[in-house]
């Protein structure tokens, strides 16, 4: 009797447990893997999204023509609605599913929804459950939308495939990667000025559309006021050390160009107060090994002359990170590196005289870079050959 | 009373009551960076209100809070106190069954009904009571070392995350002083150490009595050790201001765990949390039973977990009509108005009362002497 009572009880404790209640069916839901956010001239949202299609393609498979365009994993929609999270409901009336955000990957924000405000948007993300915080935050140069619908010719989910040139191009310091919890800290941060990655498309005769994921949007509160370039913003990722592959060109002593193999980098910073004159130090120390050089000049015989190129490296380093500075210090007189934050952490007292009229002191505060580079390899021959 | 539970067993019930609760929120929200050394601070506190606990333990060795208490202040007040103090063991399990059911709403099933997870969960709690502390006390010691793994497996794999853990995010310690981060934790003296008061109820059943001090000492360390490496980890992932922003800092911190396909661990984090939820539910509703049974005299306690379970579960739901109403009265009201007396105020007057007692009797036979 009592083991009667045990096995019912156990049936229905499993009937109880077995998660159904709000249940979700794949082939029912829309998996959304990044999404696009646009300002419409009328005030509204447009957002484009890439959704996973439920099953491959009829045509995969059977084996393609040459030059025959790859078919694609996802389909590329757009809604519009008077906020985003409202604009996202109303796709799924249209597609009949229901919408899951949890794969998202990253949000592409056009220039015109950045210029108008993106604090809502940081809200909505943070707020909702089905996204996470590290979510990664792209700028688009033209509407977002043309980059949610533009096909890649290597990849069948163009998700993946900005994915993956934004994880090189942030090893290289082209970009920053910015997610949606850094973007909202430097949004909290009373001093300092939130920036995202850009995106842009690229139209090729032969390739078909190219990503290209270079420059930094800069931000003054929630809203866009301008961009830095490649080399800009690579200046800027030396100083928050995030430089960790790529390549430097430099003069040669002799003739012609050297091409040095970032193998190491690293960077401190260190904010000094002298006078009541906040003043910022930051030391770079990095590794390049040789990988190409025009001229005449033999290494091996005379290992002095990796010293004088060591020196040309410095100052190579050194003229990006300024070109940094300027433009974030006369060009838009925003705070991108945090700075501030790095006053407040380490002298605390002063900063809070500082922090009232930060905005002045920024443009003209004095920044001391010093730069340690070295040249611990020089390839594989010891002379050119020719 | 035939409930014997060793040592080790009391260490593991202590922590794991109070970790599974106070691991979901920013205790100290006010102290922003400098939480988790106000964390540490407060283990002084949490020491001082063990050795208040244990000092009326080791008066009434073989009594609980619910029996000395009329023993103390006399048979009315004593016994409307103890009244009072079992509707305070299933008022606190039924907040936490609240806040663990909204836990799972707000962090993974917005659509569920919260009356489901709210019975699904409440019948394994009761029927952790129903089984009795020995029981609870035995699963705690499998269940202690299970969850101190995974915590730190979650954590090693946090910091493992590229560009996640900031440890700037610290800096700068001690901005305006001591004062402002001592003041800034206070709730602390009620959440979580006051509420180690429901094992007053459970001390005399420890087998080795002598110790039972030293073993909740012990436990009252280790928890809040524990507690500020947690307050560490959230603040190094999100920073002040996004964990003070955060409902479940630690839980959104974990979240940001991406290691190639190590990746979305939130359910497994929940079952982390909801595991320590078990035991406080489970030991409070327990102490509210046993509380009943001695008060009214009745032999086993093991079926009052049926009407207890289901009023835990009712007034769970129509305790609060929407989360952050919940919130606002169990961290501003109940604290000071609630928390405070019933764990600091009641329990030093009853001792106070006992020494004067005892002051009398001795000096009223010194006199009947010569």
């Amino acid at each position: 009797m009592k083991k009667a009572i045990l096995f019912f009880m156990i049936i229905i404790a499993m009937l109880l447990t077995i998660g159904c209640t709000p249940k979700q069916e794949i082939e029912k839901l829309a998996i959304i893997v990044s999404f696009g956010v646009d300002r419409t001239p009328d005030g509204k949202y447009m957002v484009s999204t890439q959704i996973l299609k439920g099953e491959k393609s009829s045509s995969a498979g059977k084996g393609m023509e040459k030059g025959e365009k790859q078919p694609s994993d996802v389909m590329s929609l757009s809604s519009i609605g008077d906020t985003v999270p409202d604009a996202l409901v109303h796709l799924s009336t249209e597609l009949g599913k229901k919408i899951k955000l949890s794969h998202v990957k990253f949000i592409v924000i056009g220039e015109d929804a950045a210029k108008s405000g993106v604090g809502d948007l940081v809200n909505f993300v943070a707020r909702e459950h089905e996204l996470r915080p590290n979510i990664i935050f792209l700028i688009s140069k033209g509407k977002a939308f043309e980059i949610l619908k533009a096909i890649t010719p290597e990849s069948t989910v163009p998700t993946n495939a900005i994915a993956a040139i934004l994880n090189l191009q942030s090893e290289y310091g082209y970009i920053p990667v910015i997610t949606s919890l850094d973007f909202a800290t430097a949004l909290a941060s009373k001093t300092a000025s939130p920036i995202t990655g850009v995106i842009d498309l690229h139209r090729d005769e032969q390739a078909g559309t190219i990503f290209k994921l270079l420059g930094t949007a800069v931000f003054n509160k929630d809203k866009l006021i301008g961009y830095m370039d490649e080399q800009e913003t690579r200046g800027m990722q030396w100083i928050t050390g995030k430089v960790t592959a790529g390549n430097i060109v430099i003069p040669s002593p002799d003739t012609g160009k050297i091409t040095l193999d970032i193998i190491q980098a690293d960077s401190t910073l260190r904010p000094i107060i002298i006078n009541n004159k906040p003043i910022i130090q930051i030391t770079i120390t990095e590794k390049g090994i040789i990988k190409e050089m025009s001229g005449t000049l033999d290494i091996m015989k005379n290992p002095s002359i990796l010293k004088e190129l060591e020196e040309i490296q410095n100052e190579a380093i050194k003229k990006e990170i300024e070109k940094a500075l300027y433009a974030a210090q006369k060009t838009f007189r925003a705070d991108i590196f945090d700075f501030g934050e790095a006053i407040h952490r380490d002298c605390p007292g002063e900063w809070k005289t500082l922090q009232e009229n930060w905005s002045e002191i920024f443009p003209d505060l004095t920044i001391e870079i010093t730069v340690h580079s070295s040249i611990p390899r020089i390839g594989t021959i010891s002379k050119p050959l020719y | 009373m035939t409930t014997k539970i060793s040592l080790y067993e009391l260490f593991a019930s202590i922590v794991l009551s109070q970790y599974g609760s106070a691991s979901l929120y920013f205790l100290a929200p006010d102290a922003k960076q400098d939480a988790w050394l106000v964390m540490l601070i407060y283990i002084l506190v949490g020491i001082f209100l063990q050795l208040l606990y244990t000092g009326l333990y080791y008066q009434y060795p073989n009594d609980t809070l619910i029996t000395y208490l009329p023993k103390i202040f006399g048979k009315v007040t004593g016994s409307i106190l103890s009244v009072i103090y079992i509707v305070y063991f299933t008022y606190i399990a039924t907040r936490l069954l609240r806040s663990f059911s909204e836990l799972i709403l707000i962090a993974s099933l917005p659509d569920m009904s919260l009356l489901v997870v709210t019975i699904t969960s409440m019948i394994v709690f009761s029927y952790g009571a129903f089984s009795g502390m020995e029981n609870i006390a035995r699963a705690a010691q499998i269940i202690l070392p299970i969850l101190i793994f995974g915590m730190l497996i979650l954590f090693i794999l946090l910091y493992a995350t590229p560009n996640v853990v900031k440890f700037h995010n610290l800096k700068p310690v001690l901005e305006n002083g001591l004062i402002p981060v001592i003041k800034a934790g206070w709730r602390l003296t009620t959440f979580p150490y006051g509420e180690t008061i429901v094992f007053t109820m459970i001390y005399s059943s420890v087998n080795q009595s002598a110790s039972v001090r030293k073993a909740s000492l012990l436990a009252i360390t280790f928890l809040g050790i524990s507690l500020s490496l947690n307050t560490i980890v959230f603040l190094v992932s999100l920073g002040g201001t996004g964990a003070s922003a955060s409902l479940f800092p630690l839980f959104e911190a974990l979240r940001l765990i991406k290691l190639g396909f190590l990746d979305k661990l939130d359910i497994f984090i929940i079952i982390l949390m909801v595991l320590g939820a078990f035991f406080k539910i489970s030991i409070f509703t327990y102490g509210a039973m046993l509380g009943t049974s001695q008060l009214l005299k009745l032999k086993d306690p093991k079926y009052l977990a049926i009407p207890f379970g289901m009023g835990i579960m009712i007034f769970s739901i129509l305790q609060a009509e929407n989360y952050p109403q919940h919130i606002l009265f169990g961290f501003e009201f109940a604290p000071l108005y609630i928390y405070l007396p019933l764990q600091i105020l009641v329990p030093s007057v009853a001792l106070l009362v006992h020494y004067l007692k005892e002051h009398r009797k001795e000096r009223e036979s010194r006199a009947s002497m010569p």
